[in-house]
């Protein structure tokens, strides 16, 4: 939690009863996702997401390096998340940050979204490790979506440089290694294109936060024995730093555009009806349906900026044909 | 950043300026140096810098707090200072060696003894750093050199000197006086420079008879001595003269905001 953060006994209490009364603090509805804001960098991978106050910058980042044993046709994804060291004083234990990255690995990596094969270069030898590095900047709940979020657009945005293998193995003199790198050519993106990655699917995490209230039958105060408190659950989407404090338990849903589910996370002792998350899908439908489309319309724009300045119609390699009408 | 030549320095006199010209005039002096501060609400005080694309940073600043045993010092304020990459694989030489000289300037700038027995944590995140922008030096094979790892290491230090101070001014740390730092870079040489601005009021515009006062000059490259002393003494302090200008006047319009209140309305 960050510090300085703390809820008194009085807040607390208003705030139950105003998410009772199906009103929040921020002036939100229940179900209401706060206004996303992707910008992308001048630099590939370099993406800075807002929700709301909370803000993430991801910078994504490649290197070629000899893959796993095991796995000898497959590049690396890690994920660095730092967020003790970091910018904000977080007095929380190492749980955040073992949660968000462990939702980012469920969400983007065992999902298949990020297709892993396509960056094995020569199997057994060389690989990509894409490598993204999460610094956050403002906390104001809901870590785990945005931090996806920008992940997942963070690797949109990212291109690989090119590499070719040449194959005439004339290396001579220095190390093993030495004539091992010597037999790939790196282009610079000035010189070739660089390549997207291959992003399979768009996965978005969906955070739901659920709450215990002792509704009353009637008005409160003056007959409370005759009144039956029953105990209903509220369901709330993308919880502010307040509402994450006082929250019993969470569902996190991470669903791409097709409808798949991709990972499904409850955690907090509240029990939950079947039904209730089977709703959260459907609304999470929605909500990722929105926020796809922003990705890639923000992405197409970034694109088109970079293009203005390129020359398209000198870079084709063939001519306008023209028809000499005898 | 692009060179600067020194024959074609012509700054203005900066203390009849009209307020419309300092912006215009610090863009095209600054190379695209843009500052804001109060960016993190959780914070006691922050700031970022950014200079065109090629550096972004945000400084935040925790503190007075209370300190652990282990960094309490009982006449006065401990400092601790971090600097982090942006990208978790660039080694950590650079930053250790930003971190020190940053001790030892902010050391003699903030006010320590205000403040006994507690602790000023302050943070520095890059977020692009001009060592690491370059794709393709980042990608290329083991043992390739980095030709310019030694300016980027310069642009880095001034960024952190000007954020580390806009941030201090903004977690209301008492300062001995104010400060700032320039880099010039000249054809074949960067240096850089912070200079004390002590006797220099500059949140009413006027200024007193004040001596020029070094607190840190690093250079790199080849020059002569008449070069580093046209630069240190001339160009170099009325470049940062007038970011001391800008840096009062960003301040100007801040307590205006939040501290004077008028019924104009």
């Amino acid at each position: 939690m960050v510090k300085g953060v703390v809820l008194s006994r009085n807040e607390q209490e208003f705030l139950l009863q105003l998410l009772a009364q199906g009103k929040r603090l921020d002036g939100r509805e229940i179900e209401q996702f706060r206004d996303v804001e992707i910008k992308l960098g001048e630099e590939y991978g370099y993406v800075d997401v807002k929700l709301g106050r909370s803000r993430v910058v991801v910078r994504i980042s490649s290197e070629i390096v000899k893959p796993f044993e095991d796995r000898p046709f497959e590049g690396i994804f890690n994920i660095n998340i730092e967020l003790n060291s970091n910018l904000l004083l977080f007095s929380s234990s190492d749980n955040d940050e073992l949660l968000i990255q462990r939702m980012i690995e469920k969400s983007i990596k065992r999902s298949n979204s990020l297709d892993l094969e396509s960056l094995c270069i020569i199997a057994g030898k060389f690989c990509w490790s894409i490598k993204a590095d999460l610094h956050f900047i403002e906390f104001d709940g809901n870590f785990i979506d945005i931090s996806n979020l920008a992940v997942i657009v963070g690797l949109l945005h990212f291109k690989l440089n090119n590499v070719t293998i040449n194959n005439n193995q004339n290396a001579s003199g220095g190390s093993n290694n030495d004539q091992q790198y010597a037999n790939l050519i790196i282009h610079p993106i000035n010189e070739i294109d660089p390549i997207s990655l291959s992003i399979l699917h768009i996965p978005i995490s969906i955070t739901f936060s659920f709450y215990t209230s002792t509704s009353s039958g009637g008005d409160t105060g003056d007959n409370d024995k005759d009144n039956d408190k029953d105990q209903s659950v509220i369901c709330l989407l993308d919880a502010s730093l307040k509402e994450e404090m006082l929250r019993q338990s969470f569902l996190i849903i991470t669903m791409n555009k097709n409808k798949e589910v991709c990972q499904i996370l409850k955690n907090g002792g509240l029990p939950i009806d079947a039904l209730t998350i089977l709703n959260c899908c459907n609304r999470a439908v929605k909500i990722v349906d929105e926020l796809t489309e922003k990705i890639k319309s923000t992405l197409k724009e970034d694109q088109l900026r970079r293009l203005e300045n390129v020359p398209l119609d000198e870079l084709r390699a063939e001519n306008a044909r023209q028809t000499n009408e005898l | 950043m692009p060179t600067l030549d020194l024959e074609d320095l012509s700054i203005p006199d900066i203390h009849n300026l009209p307020p419309d010209a300092l912006p215009a005039l610090s863009s095209s002096l600054f190379d695209g140096l843009k500052f804001d501060t109060s960016i993190i609400s959780h914070c006691d005080g922050s700031s970022s810098l950014t200079i065109s694309d090629n550096l972004k940073l945000i400084c935040s600043i925790n503190g007075p707090i209370e300190s652990s045993l282990k960094l309490e010092l009982p006449d006065k304020l401990a400092l601790d200072i971090s600097v982090n990459s942006s990208l978790s694989t660039t080694n950590n030489s650079n930053n250790q060696l930003i971190e020190n000289n940053l001790r030892k300037l902010l050391i003699r700038k903030i006010n320590l003894s205000m403040y006994p027995k507690q602790l000023l944590v302050i943070n520095f995140q890059f977020l692009v750093s001009p060592s690491e922008n370059s794709l393709f030096q980042k990608n290329s094979p083991p043992n390739t050199p980095s030709s310019s790892s030694s300016s980027s290491y310069l642009l880095e230090l001034m960024a952190c000197i000007n954020a580390a101070y806009l941030a201090l001014l903004d977690a209301n740390i008492s300062l001995t006086s104010s400060f700032n730092s320039v880099i010039i870079n000249n054809n074949s040489s960067n240096h850089l420079i912070c200079y004390d601005h002590n006797h220099l009021h500059t949140i009413n515009n006027s200024t007193t008879d004040h001596d020029i006062i070094i607190l840190y000059s690093e250079s790199l490259g080849r020059f002569s001595q008449s070069t580093l002393f046209n630069i240190l003494f001339n160009f170099g302090y009325k470049k940062s003269l007038l970011l001391n200008f800008h840096f009062a006047s960003l301040y100007k319009s801040i307590i205006k905001q939040k501290f004077i209140y008028t019924d104009n309305k």
